[in-house]
């Protein structure tokens, strides 16, 4: 019994070292998805279930109330909090969130253009003024195009033990925030893209105090005898206090005002869904698997909101709802596969490597048997093409190694022999029979984690790297897309120095880089002059006259701070993916709680009343 | 009417304006132009391609002194100063935590967390020489200590973890202000890019490049004057968004 005990503890120590170490303090789990799929079809809206751990555990505990029970319930959660431990996220499109993540990037882009062009605008009165605000010059509405889906996969959430083998061959792309860069406007233009009542308002024209006096230079009969210091590039005479004393208060008025309205902005086409009652996204759900298709409804949850320090406004999101094109699925279900075999390539051993393909034809296998696809034609096509994508390669390498030799039969016994080999190695690791008689000298880690991840860890952690997709293959994998919007404090400039591509450097990244730059700068335009004086046959007689402004046109002239600073919050977003039981990264707090400043940005609609409609629960 | 008008005098100045600026070009013979390349190239636009972009500050400098004479030698715009960051001295950043007022420091990575650990140190009253960067010990905590009314950190994730694990030396709990930007959990990839450039603002913006081995031989720089009252509009406000966001922080439970 003693050695049976030695043997425990020493494998807890090996465990310790090699195996995957879930920390005790993930919180916020995404447990079983429920998209009760016959539920959709009688007008419920498909939701997801999250799970708060550590309320889950006291709640497991069972009931307890403090006031009879003081020394019994010490260091434990309040019941009523222990109690509400489960959370409904209901599931957005994923092109409805693409879309609120355009509308996010126009709300930037419009503070860009406001906070740029009313220094402008309010340093170059009344020259500027006449053109942008009396005039109204201007260029063509903000409109950037649908931003690009990039899946990230946020480091804090996946396992070290799982980075370290996948990253053993070489690096691993982990992708980046889809909105790291994108913010910016999309072209660079000499005139605002806004309307000019967004950054001329209190502006009139102000030709006094006068702004300078110009730099000349003096011509006699042609050759030239005077220029003043500077010229062209500086005036004779600038008025600095002036100046400095415009471009502050043009920053001041934007980083208060039009900087609150950015905020408000943000605020609102995050927390609003769309569309904007209950009843008209029921509306979008049909009546049958085959017409269901990918109503763009985007349903946020704030998880205490997206404001700095507070957490992240989040939605799951799916491509359909169910897929109705047989071909259309294989391909899906293909890159599934590509993205899968690439991880586990990786990151798995010998025995974990042929177990893929055995954990993939299940999965798939369930996918295709789903009540959603019964009747389609074409699905027998699907299904032989899994059989041939799996069963030729799965029995070549199961004569490879000496545990899984044994196995024959049906693909499905072949399966299930695979299945008890892992678990045999997988007690060989934990100390419970030889390693190497087994063949599987190379599994360093368990295969079954000890605690705090169901399933195969492994091929869970790879679900990290799925992109998101329908309600069936969620179902059938075992994991689900989010999208997610929060606010991050960046010291940068506007335009932002940083947006520049480094993964491709050349000369065309550099010249567009620098346009952008500099077509941003902060600068004066002032005209130099020249005097232009000769004897003309007139009769003789001397004219003098300031001629048009040559040696450069007009001149910039640079005011600090040169570059517009921005330090303060703004709103990015990512699309990640999160393995059913495993942990939902970048939240903190509880989902449906907004923070109590948000109210103060936008008129907050009662997210849970609208949700319980939906989702009748 | 007064649109056209305007449109069209716009339009046409410039180009009137260029024709002496053109004709001053040798169109003839080639070899003029190639000499103005040649003048662009003593701008060393080499420079650009070899910036260390882990070093936010210096590639901000880097790039504005390549832009800037370039435009002065091509287009003759030579209205822009010398530079936009001037070094500072250690001295000066001392002051600025001597003076009394808040301190922001916006940033990631080693050296915010160093100048954390400094700032923590001395605002415990000295044992400065028990902090190293790079090996190398502190030595310059001020003779009377320094005076902060409350410091707020914004950072990554784990080095808000870290900072906050330190703060339990300090006295005053509320004296130092942690903000960690994400989730709870560490994100690297936030440490790395969005942070943006490291700041830290006592009364006067500075702007750092850690790199040298202790504070008082970082690599400070900081605005010019007037550059740097404006750069404080921005900061002053960013440290009441650090402060309502550590608010939120413990209100987030």
């Amino acid at each position: 019994m003693r050695w049976a005990i030695g043997l425990v503890f020493l494998s807890s120590l090996v465990l310790a070292q090699t195996g995957p170490r879930y920390e005790d303090w993930t919180k916020y789990l995404l447990s079983a998805p429920d998209y009760r799929l016959e539920q959709i079809l009688k007008g419920k809206w498909p939701y997801l279930e999250v799970l708060r751990k550590d309320r889950f555990r006291d709640y497991q505990k069972g009931p307890c109330d403090a006031q009879k029970d003081p020394q019994g319930c010490r260091g434990r959660l309040p019941w009523a909090e222990a109690q509400a431990h489960e959370f409904y996220l209901p599931l957005s499109s994923l092109e409805a969130t693409r879309e609120v993540a355009r509308d996010l990037r126009r709300a930037w882009q419009r503070f860009e253009e406001r906070y740029y062009w009313r220094t402008a605008v309010e340093l170059n009165n009344p020259a500027f003024w006449f053109a942008y605000c009396w005039a109204g010059i201007r260029g063509p509405e903000l409109a950037p195009p649908l931003p690009d889906f990039r899946l990230q996969v946020p480091s804090e959430g996946v396992d070290p033990a799982f980075l370290d083998a996948a990253t053993r061959q070489g690096p691993l792309d982990m992708g980046r925030w889809a909105s790291a860069g994108l913010h910016s406007l999309d072209r660079y233009l000499p005139v605002p893209q806004v309307d000019p009542r967004e950054f001329c308002d209190g502006l009139g024209m102000q030709i006094l105090p006068l702004m300078y006096i110009p730099g000349f230079k003096v011509l006699l009969q042609g050759y030239e005898v005077f220029r003043t210091p500077g010229y062209p590039s500086k005036p004779f005479w600038f008025n600095w206090d002036e100046a400095n004393a415009r471009v502050e208060r043009a920053m001041r008025k934007a980083l208060t005002e039009y900087y609150l309205d950015y905020q408000k902005e943000v605020a609102r086409i995050l927390l609003t869904p769309r569309p904007s009652t209950p009843q008209e996204a029921l509306n979008l759900l049909g009546g049958d698997f085959r017409s269901l298709g990918a109503p763009k409804v985007y349903l946020p949850v704030p998880w205490q909101g997206h404001l700095l320090g507070g957490g992240s406004v989040v939605a799951p999101v799916y491509t359909e709802l169910v897929p109705t094109d047989p071909t259309a699925l294989w391909n899906q279900v293909q890159s599934l596969w590509n993205a899968y075999k690439g991880l586990i390539d990786r990151a798995g051993s010998d025995v974990e490597k042929v177990y893929l393909y055995v954990h993939f034809y299940r999965a798939a296998r369930t996918l295709f048997d789903s009540k959603a696809f019964y009747g389609l034609p074409g699905m027998d096509a699907v299904k032989e093409n899994l059989v041939k994508l799996v069963e030729a390669p799965l029995r070549s390498l199961t004569q490879s190694l000496p545990v899984l030799r044994g196995c024959a039969g049906s693909l499905d016994q072949v399966a299930s022999c695979a299945a008890l080999a892992l678990k045999k190695v997988d007690l060989a690791v934990k100390g419970v029979g030889n390693l190497q008689d087994l063949g599987g000298g190379g599994q360093a880690e368990p295969i079954k984690a000890a605690r705090e991840s169901p399933g195969l860890w492994k091929f869970e952690e790879a679900k990290r790297w799925l992109p998101p997709s329908s309600l069936p293959v969620y179902e059938a994998f075992g994991y689900a897309g989010f999208f997610q919007a929060q606010n991050i404090l960046e010291a940068t400039t506007v335009p932002d120095i940083r947006n520049i591509d480094l993964s491709s450097v050349n000369l065309g990244n550099w010249i567009s880089w620098a346009w952008n730059q500099l077509s941003r700068l902060v600068v004066y335009w002032h005209v130099p002059i020249t005097i232009d004086a000769r004897v003309e046959y007139c009769p003789p007689c001397v004219i003098a006259y300031p001629s048009l402004p040559l040696e450069g046109p007009v001149q910039p002239l640079a005011i600090p701070p040169y570059v517009l600073p921005f330090a303060l919050e703004r709103t990015h977003w990512r699309w990640i993916s999160v393995p059913e039981g495993y942990e939902v990264p970048g939240v903190r707090g509880t989902p449906y709680k907004p923070l109590g400043d948000l109210s103060a940005l936008t008129s907050l609609v009662d997210l849970s009343a609208f949700y319980r409609i939906l989702l009748g629960r | 009417m007064k649109k056209t008008f305007v449109v069209l005098w716009l339009a046409l100045a410039p180009a009137l304006a260029q024709m002496d600026w053109l004709a001053g070009l040798d169109w003839g013979g080639i070899s003029g132009n190639l000499q103005q390349v040649g003048q662009v190239m003593s701008c060393n636009p080499g420079s650009l391609a070899q910036l260390d972009f882990s070093q936010p500050s210096l590639v901000l400098r880097g790039v504005y002194r390549v832009a800037k004479c370039v435009l002065c030698l091509t287009l003759k715009m030579c209205g822009l100063p010398d530079d936009m960051l001037y070094p500072a001295t250690w001295g000066e950043v001392l002051q600025g935590f001597r003076g009394g007022g808040d301190v922001l420091i916006v940033g990631s990575g080693a050296g915010v967390k160093a100048l954390t650990d400094y700032l923590i140190a001395a605002l415990g009253g000295g044992a400065c020489q028990n902090i190293s960067y790079g090996g190398v010990p502190i030595y310059t905590c001020p003779e009377g200590g320094i005076r902060v009314s409350k410091a707020f950190v914004v950072t990554d994730p784990a080095t808000a973890r870290e900072v906050k694990a330190k703060l339990q030396s300090i006295r005053d709990p509320n004296l130092f202000k942690v903000v960690g930007v994400g989730g709870e959990r560490d994100a690297p990839e936030l440490s790395r890019v969005l942070l943006g450039l490291p700041m830290v603002y006592a009364g006067r913006p500075f702007m750092f490049a850690p790199g040298y081995s202790t504070p008082d031989r970082w690599l400070w720089l900081t605005f010019d004057g007037p550059t740097a009252d404006k750069v404080l509009l921005v900061l002053r406000l960013a440290t009441q968004y650090a402060a309502s966001a550590a608010q939120r922080e413990e209100e987030t439970r």
